[in-house]
């Protein structure tokens, strides 16, 4: 990318814009350019003259700016529909995997069961289902907070939707904390919810919320750095 | 029967391009030359927001693009396709109608069917 076109670059993002299409609207702001600086090379024998001009033909960067923001069609959800982007769909999508994994490992233990008969469960069992719970509860929420913090900072999203998503993860995560107990010969299995309290409410939060407060920190030490 | 359409001054580069795209395929740079060729540079913009007009119209299937390399150089060319070939035909109805109520109110003609 030209140095020129990186005010654009970062312009179309604070705006909303999608990666994708932005980054197709500056090769191509990139392509013209060259040709409108061929154009009036023919006709002025200063290179310089004739870029200050292609670059006045190409339009201000306020003005390639707005063309792309005022569409609606090229704007992320991030900007399109912040709250539904960065708070219902994250934390509707930790609910929905954490039940599928609870029913997985249910179905799971029932398999088992019936093959085992009368018999004890195997040991691996309980491992397994140990594991998953603790992805549930404390793996997934994470993946989602780090994604969505990933996801925000790229699309220099405003910090408002994105922090208060983290929080809703990392809330959701450390209070629906599932507990599964296997059933034994004399007893049946339970799923139960055990909330973690205040204290792993803020080590989960801690620990999901970091990558995105660096990247926002360094971000915002490189920006001041180069004015 | 006259209709509301706020926004018909926006629709001008799209109608615009939509029209040159009509004879031939081309791509960014050729289509800003022939806007201003063809307008005798009455319409002349920043030539880089033409981009967006394009990228939408092709989100909206009114036109197609494909990369070709040609002198050398690779370039997005622009054609139009079926639904751009209606949507042409819509927009310069439409524009027609604009021109001729705007024509008559300029003659003092009556009364005009303004949109």
């Amino acid at each position: 990318m030209q140095a020129s076109f990186d005010p654009l670059w970062r312009r179309l993002l604070q705006g909303g814009v999608r990666r994708r299409p932005a980054r197709r609207y500056l090769a191509e702001l990139r392509d013209h350019l060259d040709d409108l600086i061929a154009e009036e090379r023919r006709a002025m024998s200063d290179p310089r003259e004739a870029e200050t001009r292609a670059l006045s033909r190409l339009g201000s960067i306020e003005m390639l700016a707005d063309a792309m923001i005022e569409r609606r069609e090229f704007q992320a959800w991030g900007r399109k529909a912040p709250v539904a982007a960065y708070l219902i769909a994250p934390a509707a999508a930790l609910a929905a995997i954490t039940a599928l994994t609870v029913v997985g490992v249910v179905v799971t233990v029932k398999q088992v069961q019936a093959g085992a008969g009368a018999g004890a469960l195997p040991g691996w069992l309980s491992e397994f289902a140990a594991r998953m719970m603790f992805f549930s509860h404390a793996i997934l929420p994470l993946l989602l907070a780090w994604a969505l913090g990933v996801a925000a900072f790229r699309n220099r999203s405003a910090p408002l939707w994105p922090a208060s998503g983290i929080v809703a993860l990392a809330a959701l995560g450390s209070i629906f904390h599932p507990i599964l107990t296997l059933p034994t010969a004399t007893t049946h299995g339970e799923v139960s919810i055990s909330p973690d309290g205040i204290a792993g409410f803020a080590v989960l939060l801690a620990v999901a919320a970091l990558p995105y407060a660096a990247l926002l920190v360094r971000r915002s030490a490189r920006e001041r750095q180069t004015g | 029967m006259a209709s509301t359409n706020p926004s018909f001054m926006n629709g001008v580069p799209e109608l615009l391009v939509l029209r040159l795209l009509r004879g031939r395929k081309m791509y960014g740079y050729e289509i800003v030359q022939a806007i201003r060729e063809e307008t005798g540079e009455v319409v002349s913009l920043g030539e880089g927001v033409v981009y967006p007009v394009l990228h939408a119209l092709e989100r909206s299937g009114a036109i197609t693009s494909a990369r070709r390399t040609v002198g050398g150089r690779s370039r997005i060319y622009y054609a139009l396709s079926p639904k751009g070939v209606s949507r042409l035909t819509e927009l310069t109805e439409l524009w027609s109608r604009i021109t001729g109520a705007v024509q008559q109110v300029l003659v003092g003609g009556g009364r005009a069917g303004l949109v």
